[in-house]
């Protein structure tokens, strides 16, 4: 099976060489397979947030090689990051970003204008991804006209924009009430299920985690366990 | 690709922000109107005092005597004078040998004043005329006499000795007893007391300038009213060969009658005519005054006031350039959350550096493409208040030729002027925005 994400020996360091340096985590091992539907658990301060962002890319590791769908990132320089982030990965977020003023159809042209993709073929696919969501109807709604549920369905779509190896999406339902989120998640297990996508899940929620395959504990900067569901394997480490 | 995207975003932040994007571009309508109203005025009084200059002057250079003082000075510096004689006039051979020399391209204006006539009517009215023999110079540098119809006593008439006579439309009123349409070709019949009694042919009518009806009207009534009318200048002088002193002008007046010449061609030309021609002359010889230099002079004044109002403007510019930085810095604070997604979604550096300097043109260029309305507008309105002054004075209607011209080099400059404050003053806030550090942005609250 191919593997998109290898993290071998992780660590992120902050304040380095000052003397409130910080080490977040202390050396990172696993690897996460395409089509996997993965959860990232652990309660605050153990380090989520540092790991999801050098998922993302927005961030690199100070040691350790972190290889996505086959690029060494911890290599590439700034721009380079930002075309990784636009062509690999699909963010959501917990308070859904979209970009106001600009209605729910552009916010999703968004990744695919920065990718350099023609205005005609950027709005056909759009809509595309809009209908997916099942947001055809609020396409030219800007993100204050819209709800919670609209506003990350909409912002799914975003995430599926450039057809990225993995959609990374941090708390997509902390911002939602429990219904409008067993809605966002029930999107995540359909696009899992039918388009095979790659989706690490980030909360700090067991409940949502359980929903998923495969759940990565961390404390501490430590990943304390690695359970897969499917193959009722559970690795403790 | 992202340039038509840049602009509709930098329009749509504006739009969301209307009340402060029109304070911030105050200062830059304020510096270009206050540009374009100026240059709009300077160049229309350029044009309007030019324009008026040509209805009055035409093309024409006066050339006038003038006493050698550097060569009649005894070993003391006193000044031996001597007044003009008969061989220091320029005589009637040297300006036949000048237009020969120049075929068609400068004229002479030559008169000769035969005083008053009379032309008698079928009804027996006579009517009092003055009599002038001209040439065409003479009639092409009166500009303010237009030829309604016919023509101008020309060359051909000169050369000939014809019978032609050019007359005012209030003497046709006059002679026929209405405007008569077919008055040219007709003949009448002049009467100068002891010099002659025969008939001219009319071979043009020519509208009396208003202004000369000013002095006209109080003193006499419709039919006693005199008004010039122009024979051949050689006609003239056989019918006035008993007549000893034909008057001698101090000015002598040349017109340039190929348009095609440059000015200062002309004047070179009939400088180094008479030069040469005075050159053995010890006491006098000849100046040329060109009258539009006296414009020299205003336009020197106007590019001063166009100077002085320029700093002011600039100064405007660079406060008006400030509040737009700050603005932007303000905007890019206000937006952080909103570069960290698109840098999140793959923008890169120059992606937000550019959308952000975008921004900051598009509002120095709506500035500037307001306050060159606001110019235009103002130099128009001026315009019209002169129009109307004007309008007051029918009297000098003939002289001025009113005319509001905004300055194209100036609103382009203005315009290209006011999007490089955008560049300058945008591209330390852009910069800015597009180093922000994509983590920190997305937690921004």
């Amino acid at each position: 099976m191919k593997t998109i994400i290898s993290m071998h020996g992780i660590i992120k360091r902050f304040y380095i060489g000052m003397p409130n340096e910080l080490e977040i985590l202390h050396g990172l091992n696993f690897k996460i397979h395409d089509g996997e539907f993965a959860s990232i658990v652990g309660p605050s301060g153990s380090g989520k947030s540092t790991l999801m962002n050098i998922i993302g890319a927005l961030d690199r590791p100070t040691e350790g090689i972190y290889m996505l769908n086959g690029i060494d990132v911890a290599q590439l320089n700034d721009s380079e990051l930002s075309a990784i982030r636009n062509k690999e990965i699909g963010f959501v977020f917990q308070n859904f970003n979209l970009v106001s003023r600009t209605n729910a159809i552009e916010n999703v042209e968004l990744p695919m204008l920065y990718a350099g993709i023609g205005r005609r073929e950027r709005r056909k696919r759009a809509e595309k991804l809009l209908d997916m969501v099942e947001m055809s109807d609020r396409a030219t709604h800007n993100p204050n006209e819209l709800s919670g549920g609209q506003k990350q369905r909409i912002a799914i779509a975003r995430a599926l924009a450039n057809s990225p190896s993995i959609i990374l999406a941090d708390e997509p339902t902390g911002a939602l009430d429990s219904v409008t989120g067993h809605m966002v998640m029930d999107i995540f297990h359909k696009l899992h299920k039918e388009e095979h996508k790659t989706i690490v899940l980030i909360t700090h929620s067991k409940e949502l985690a359980n929903e998923t395959d495969r759940i990565i504990t961390l404390k501490d900067g430590r990943i304390v366990s690695d359970t897969r569901k499917a193959g009722g394997e559970s690795v403790l480490l | 690709m992202f340039f038509f995207e840049n602009i509709r975003l930098a329009i749509a932040s504006l739009k969301s922000n209307k009340m402060r994007a029109i304070l911030t571009m105050l200062g830059i309508i304020i510096g270009i109107s206050a540009v374009i109203t100026i240059t709009t005025l300077g160049n229309s009084l350029k044009k309007t005092l030019s324009n008026s200059f040509n209805k009055i002057g035409g093309q024409t250079f006066d050339v006038e005597y003038r006493f050698k003082y550097d060569e009649n000075q005894d070993e003391d510096g006193v000044t031996m004078y001597r007044p003009m004689t008969e061989e220091d006039y320029i005589s009637d051979e040297m300006l036949n040998e000048l237009e020969a020399l120049y075929p068609g391209r400068y004229l002479v204006s030559r008169s000769v004043g035969l005083g008053n006539g009379k032309a008698k009517n079928k009804k027996g009215d006579k009517l009092n005329v003055d009599i002038s023999g001209v040439t065409e110079g003479y009639m092409k540098a009166d500009t303010l006499s237009k030829i309604l119809k016919g023509r101008t006593i020309n060359d051909d008439d000169d050369n000939g000795k014809k019978h032609a006579i050019v007359v005012s439309d209030v003497f046709v009123k006059q002679y026929f007893g209405y405007d008569d349409a077919n008055a040219v070709g007709s003949d009448i019949n002049i009467d100068i007391e002891g010099l002659c009694d025969s008939d001219f042919t009319i071979v043009g009518v020519y509208k009396y300038p208003k202004i000369y009806e000013k002095y006209q009207q109080s003193t006499s009534n419709f039919m006693d009213r005199d008004t010039p009318v122009m024979i051949p200048y050689s006609t003239a002088k056989k019918i006035a060969h008993s007549l000893t002193d034909d008057g001698r002008d101090w000015y002598m007046t040349f017109v340039l009658n190929d348009m095609s010449v440059d000015r200062d061609q002309a004047i070179s030309d009939i400088k180094d005519f008479f030069s040469e021609k005075y050159r053995k002359n010890k006491y006098w010889g000849i100046e040329i005054y060109d009258p539009q230099n006296e414009l020299g002079i205003v336009n020197k004044v106007l590019n001063i006031v166009t100077l002085v109002i320029s700093i002011i403007a600039a100064i405007s510019l660079l406060v008006g350039g400030i509040g737009v930085m700050n603005i932007m810095l303000v905007s890019i604070t206000e937006r952080t959350r909103e570069i960290g997604v698109r840098k999140a979604l793959g923008a890169k550096k120059r992606n937000i550096k550019t959308q952000f300097i975008v921004e900051a043109i598009i509002l120095c260029l709506i500035g500037g493409i307001i306050g060159v309305l606001l110019g235009i507008f103002n130099g128009y309105l001026i315009g019209y208040v002169a129009k109307y002054a004007l309008g007051q004075m029918p009297e000098y209607q003939d002289f001025v030729a009113l005319s509001v011209q905004p300055s194209l080099n100036a609103i382009l400059l203005s315009l290209g002027f006011s999007m490089l404050i955008g560049v300058f003053f945008g591209s330390y806030p852009a910069g800015k925005a597009a180093k922000l550090d994509p983590i920190e942005a997305l937690r921004y609250e």
